[in-house]
């Protein structure tokens, strides 16, 4: 006969299981505690939000890969730290009602300071700016080009209004012969005259023409003057 | 006789050691700027404004030099180039036969006029995969749209002595056709901002 096995006695063989069990136990939760410091201190950062005089920074969880704030963690308009996970975020830029907000994706991997980048007039700020400089944007161009024989066209600012672009068209390009408002104009096959792209700059409170005119403009032909400003004034009338 | 035997065996392979590495790093020690001539007939004599030097690749100073190829049995060559930074300037100096002993010398070294040919050839290609990779419009050009405007491409006027720049050259008869030609630059995936343009007429 088999002897029977009570295992609800309280033999030394219970008693090493109950030790056993309760030491995985307590292994667990020092490993979960290790887990959750370890996550913290390393899976978080501190950030440093530090806008510019007059701006405000704002900080959020990024809807998928677009750079656009789904969910707002943070937003100041004075230097903050905040301690973030590592992962994707999307920070938008904002100043008065004269400003272009900026939204941009960032990846938090380490300490990261944020600071507001030049944010650009909204196009209606660069609408009024541009009335009020244009006579003396015109009368600069003027002296480049002769106003007997060229007009000025698609006159654009940028950024804070200090950068300007156009288009210098021939005062014959287009066919006379054709209604104005047909679109797109026939060219005038007797015209002589190529059409030109400038860019100014206003520096010291003086606009000059710093690019042009020319045809088009090659950007390493001029280091000075910004990248997507010649592209821009290259492109314009072809859009 | 032991003692000097031991200081033998201990110095003979750290001599070893020290020579073959002196090799190695001469042997690896390559021009990045300089000239790499390639002359015809081989045993010309050939002077960087005014030095002998040797054929095949030599350092320079960045900058305008005169190289110059003297043979009795040929004409004196003499080429002009600039050298920019971290480029070896192909610079093939094949000479004309002056007298007949030069045009023997011609017709019984065919071989080398062709491995000279191969040489620059190869070099040619060489700079064209470049070329392609910097200025990715290359692969579609010639575009002739006859016989409004022909956009191609050519050498630079801004580094004329880089054969790895270029300008895309537009020919056309009139304001318009070249601002059409801008257009299709456009229309063909292109930014001409990136590009130093020539215009000549068609």
């Amino acid at each position: 006969m088999q002897p029977v096995v009570n295992y609800f006695e309280n033999t030394p063989k219970k008693k090493l299981a109950t030790w056993f069990v309760i030491l995985i136990l307590l292994l667990a939760v020092v490993a979960m505690i290790s887990y959750f410091t370890w996550d913290y201190l390393v899976n978080n950062k501190d950030v440093t939000l530090n806008p510019t005089s007059g701006t405000t920074i704002t900080i959020g969880e990024q809807a998928g890969d677009e750079p656009v704030i789904s969910k707002q963690i943070a937003s100041t308009n004075i230097k903050k730290t905040i301690r973030l996970h590592v992962g994707a975020y999307a920070v938008k830029f904002s100043a008065s009602k004269d400003f272009e907000p900026q939204v941009v994706g960032i990846n938090i991997n380490d300490t990261t300071e944020i600071t507001t980048p030049s944010l650009n007039y909204t196009d209606e700020k660069l609408a009024s700016t541009l009335n009020s400089e244009k006579d003396s944007i015109h009368s600069v161009i003027w002296g480049v080009v002769s106003s007997d024989k060229y007009d000025i066209d698609n006159d654009t600012l940028f950024y804070t209004g200090q950068w300007y672009g156009a288009r210098l068209i021939p005062k014959d390009w287009y066919d006379p012969n054709v209604p104005a408002d047909l679109q797109p104009r026939p060219t005038n096959p007797n015209n002589k005259l190529d059409m030109f792209r400038v860019v100014l700059k206003k520096e010291d409170g003086k606009w000059k023409v710093v690019a042009g005119p020319s045809v088009t403009i090659f950007i390493k032909d001029y280091p000075g003057v910004p990248e997507d400003i010649v592209r821009s004034v290259n492109y314009l009338g072809f859009n | 006789m032991v003692m000097n035997k031991k200081i033998l065996f201990i110095f003979a392979p750290l001599v070893f050691l020290v020579v073959v590495l002196a090799i190695i790093f001469f042997s690896n020690k390559s021009v990045t700027t300089g000239i790499d001539i390639y002359s015809l007939p081989p045993d010309s004599q050939l002077l960087l404004d005014g030095k002998t030097i040797s054929s095949g690749k030599n350092s320079t100073t960045t900058g305008k030099h005169t190289i110059e190829a003297r043979h009795d049995h040929f004409d004196t060559l003499s080429k002009k180039v600039e050298v920019i930074k971290n480029q070896v300037l192909v610079v093939p100096m094949a000479l004309s036969p002056k007298d007949d002993t030069g045009k023997t010398w011609y017709e019984n070294h065919q071989d080398d006029y062709l491995s000279l040919e191969a040489t620059i050839s190869s070099q040619y290609r060489l700079e064209s995969s470049k070329i392609t990779k910097m200025y990715p419009i290359v692969a579609d050009l010639p575009q002739d749209i006859s016989p409004l405007y022909r956009i191609d491409y050519g050498v630079s006027k801004r580094y004329p002595n880089d054969p790895t720049r270029i300008a895309l050259y537009i020919s056309s008869n009139t304001p318009a056709n070249k601002y059409d030609a801008i257009r299709y630059i456009y229309l063909m995936g292109y930014d001409p901002s990136d590009y130093e343009i020539i215009f000549e007429g068609l």
